[in-house]
């Protein structure tokens, strides 16, 4: 994808990176219900692993295989599923693309829940999941490569295609491929290649199924944006870290008065941890590039030691917003949506950070900082 | 635009509130309790109240109620300099100092238990001022209250009962009705038959805000009564007036605030409890359906909103600045929205969250929702 261009284009962009990992969420958190809410299949399945680090048997952690889920279904048999927005479809990149995979195409230690001790089941299946647009190109593609030897895959690697219908997400086997479900050994209720293949069905969940989901883990494995993360911590984090006398404050006097906040990223990663048991994730990467972007916006400032000062408050729209039309349109409906407002703050961090000139029709006013303007070298963009 | 809307918003609300008190000057002004009628028991107490009201036919009892987990005597601690308690028998009676001249100016009302972790505040009074204070009294206590809001069709079941309990008849006298969409719609209604005022304000899908309303047959009853809990005494059976008005109130909002205790998310678990608003009919058919829901969390005083998901299907992250409750908001389905309460937060946000949600959106019932079983075969197609 080209680099935006004008502001209203880093805008969008931002936007669209938000709610590409929304939508990998949702993806994710489908097959999380599959495996944990639907009665005749979490009883046949160990343990559902939205936050998987797999590592080989015999090797170590930094070696670690980070899928968007993985499946133990029983000591005999895993899957591994990874949700992609999109696979190149020029020659190169696409053989590039699926050599990656065959990183998880090796034995691998899977979480087991209950037990203690992971386990490395006899065989694993891969599942690549991927919109619908281009799916069945790219099966075409793979079987082509695998019969030309160009491509060699252990264990089995299938591909699925998603797409939304009818309030619903349909996830379906594309057709053509040589490849199945390896899953023989396992209870009949569980058995994708018995449905999924032989019977042609598709799975079909919603997102009032998927909801309660969401709303506990709202994270994947995949790396968020950090304007994800921001927003994650603008409304579910920060207040926590306000004193007393901050929040008496904000009850009596309104909550758009900035309160800074001092913090340092391993106490923002302890506090998330404290709170919301999603410290599984990657949150010291994520929360030092979040925090990093909110020195580019202006709204924090990193000062010695490691120590970030956050300044907090309800985001509005009086800091402005550009008027190029795609953005006048989103921002009709929701004036005081944060990410959009965050998006504002972040596109003109990152103008700033390249020296252009200030457009003030276009650019929210870079608010007064209260403890001096953010020193260029200190900027961290996440480009 | 968003902050010129919620001020001109503001501005018609007090100006119908302007031209509810101009109708009132037919009707009776209020008057300030003396302090000698505060009796042991409030039960007692009322009834002289209502004496009181009886021969001056300006006066008047005005009740509040509000869910609170601490007693009295907790809940205004930090207010002791300007609230003195005192305790009765059956409840406890308090005396604010107020005004620049302290001990010169003052207030006295009682309070009492009128359900679980309900408390109801009353005094008697002919200003509204008066009544002012003492809602922006306990307003300065949230969020350790919540108000007991109802919704129109919770008034309107109250005066149902109490027409199927009394066998009289129950009449409009005045009332007050708001468009949920349509900021600053307003109807007023003067003289009509219950039903046909709650019959019209739905048609027009509006939700009544206030009621001043006269009960007639067997009993007399001349009385008042406010979404927010708030309800009036002007003459007529007081004893009447407690069993089905007072006890009502206290009963259909504590069902409410019962489902709001105990949702928040406790820290560090990965379980969520959820509560559902549920419209009873169609909400969402589209777009512009969802657009305008999330319009109305939009205007949510003192919070913030994120867009995670608007269309076809709603998720909105939502951190009420009043005490840092933060929820995640779903419009998943045709007839309801889910609400997941997040860590922290607190029942009294939640409340002013749905009540939100009924005054901007459409009114619903509250309800816990029972975690669905779903079977292999709903998920295949």
């Amino acid at each position: 994808m080209a680099e935006p261009q004008t502001f209203s284009e880093c805008v969008d962009k931002l936007l669209d990176d938000f709610k590409l990992y929304d939508k990998t969420v949702d993806l994710v958190s489908c097959w999380e219900f599959l495996y944990t809410k639907v009665a005749s299949v979490r009883d046949k399945v160990l343990h559902f692993d939205r936050f998987p680090r797999l590592i080989s048997p015999e090797g170590n952690e930094r070696d670690r295989k980070t899928p968007d889920f993985a499946v133990l279904v029983s000591d005999r048999y895993g899957i591994i599923g990874d949700v992609k927005s999109g696979f190149p479809l020029e020659e190169v990149a696409f053989q590039r693309h699926l050599e990656r995979l065959k990183k998880y195409d090796q034995p691998l230690s899977f979480k087991s829940g209950k037990k203690s001790e992971p386990i490395s089941p006899t065989t694993h299946d891969i599942l690549l999941i991927i919109p619908f647009r281009d799916a069945q190109e790219i099966v075409v593609r793979i079987e082509d490569l695998r019969s030309k030897g160009k491509v060699k895959f252990e264990r089995n690697l299938l591909v699925f295609e998603w797409v939304y219908e009818s309030d619903e997400y349909i996830f379906r086997k594309v057709a053509g491929q040589t490849a199945d479900f390896s899953d023989s050994c396992v209870p009949e209720e569980v058995r994708l290649s018995k449905q999924l293949t032989s019977l042609g069905r598709s799975l079909k969940i919603s997102p009032d199924h998927i909801k309660l989901i969401k709303a506990t883990w709202q994270f994947c494995n995949d790396e968020p944006k950090p304007i994800y993360t921001i927003v994650f911590l603008w409304t579910k984090i920060l207040y926590h870290l306000l004193n007393e006398r901050q929040r008496e404050l904000w009850r009596r006097k309104n909550p758009q008065k900035e309160l800074p906040i001092d913090v340092t990223v391993q106490q923002l990663v302890d506090k998330i941890s404290e709170l919301y048991p999603i410290a599984w994730g990657h949150w010291t990467d994520w929360i030092t590039s979040a925090l990093d972007t909110l020195v580019t916006t202006g709204l924090a400032a990193r000062i010695p030691d490691g120590h970030y000062v956050i300044r907090y408050r309800n985001l509005t729209r009086e800091v402005g917003e550009p008027g190029s039309p795609p953005l006048a349109t989103r921002g009709a409906h929701h004036p005081a949506e944060y990410a959009k407002i965050l998006a504002t703050y972040i596109c003109k961090g990152l103008r700033h950070k390249k020296g252009e000139t200030e457009c003030p029709d276009e650019a929210p006013a870079q608010p007064d900082l209260p403890f001096g303007p953010t020193a260029p070298q200190e900027s961290a963009a996440d480009e | 635009m968003n902050r010129a809307r919620k001020f001109v918003l503001e501005l018609r609300r007090r100006s119908a509130l302007a031209q509810v008190l101009t109708l009132d000057k037919k009707m009776p002004q209020q008057l300030q309790l003396t302090g000698g009628e505060f009796v042991d028991h409030w039960r007692d107490t009322l009834e002289l109240c209502a004496g009181v009201c009886t021969r001056n036919r300006r006066a008047k009892i005005f009740f509040t109620t509000f869910f609170s987990e601490k007693p009295p005597h907790a809940l205004f601690g930090r207010l002791s300099r300007l609230v003195k308690l005192t305790k009765k028998t059956d409840y406890w009676f308090a005396s604010l100092v107020r005004g620049a001249k302290r001990g010169r100016t003052k207030l006295k009302f009682g309070l009492f238990q009128s359900g679980d972790n309900a408390w109801t505040a009353f005094t008697l009074t002919k200003t509204i001022a008066n009544e002012a204070v003492l809602l922006r009294l306990l307003a300065a206590l949230s969020p350790d209250i919540s108000e007991a809001y109802l919704t129109s069709n919770e008034i309107r079941s109250i005066f149902e009962e109490f027409e199927e309990r009394e066998g009289a008849t129950v009449s409009v006298n005045k009332a007050v009705a708001y468009s949920h969409r349509h900021e600053g719609q307003i109807s007023f209604f003067k003289n009509e038959a219950y039903d046909a005022v709650f019959n019209k304000a739905e048609n027009e899908g509006k939700f009544v805000d206030k009621v001043d309303f006269s009960l007639t047959g067997p009993h007399f009853l001349h009385g008042f009564l406010a979404r927010n809990g708030v309800a009036k005494f002007m003459a007529g059976d007081i004893g009447l007036f407690q069993e089905s008005i007072l006890i009502s109130v206290a009963r259909i909002s504590s069902s409410k605030h019962g489902v709001f205790r105990n949702s928040s998310r406790q820290p560090g678990s990965t379980e969520v409890s959820a509560i559902a608003v549920q419209f009873g009919e169609t909400a969402f058919r589209g777009r512009d359906d969802n657009v305008a829901f999330i319009s109305s969390l939009d205007q949510m005083a003192r919070s913030g909103i994120a867009v995670l998901h608007e269309n076809p299907y709603v998720h909105v992250s939502l951190i009420d600045f009043l005490d840092g409750s933060a929820f995640d908001i779903f419009a998943t389905s045709r007839k309801a929205v889910t609400i997941v309460p997040q860590v922290g937060a607190s029942p009294f946000s939640l409340n002013r969250l749905c009540n939100h949600i009924f005054e901007n959106f459409r009114e619903g019932a509250i309800v816990r929702p029972e975690e669905r079983v779903c079977t292999i075969e709903e998920v295949l197609a």
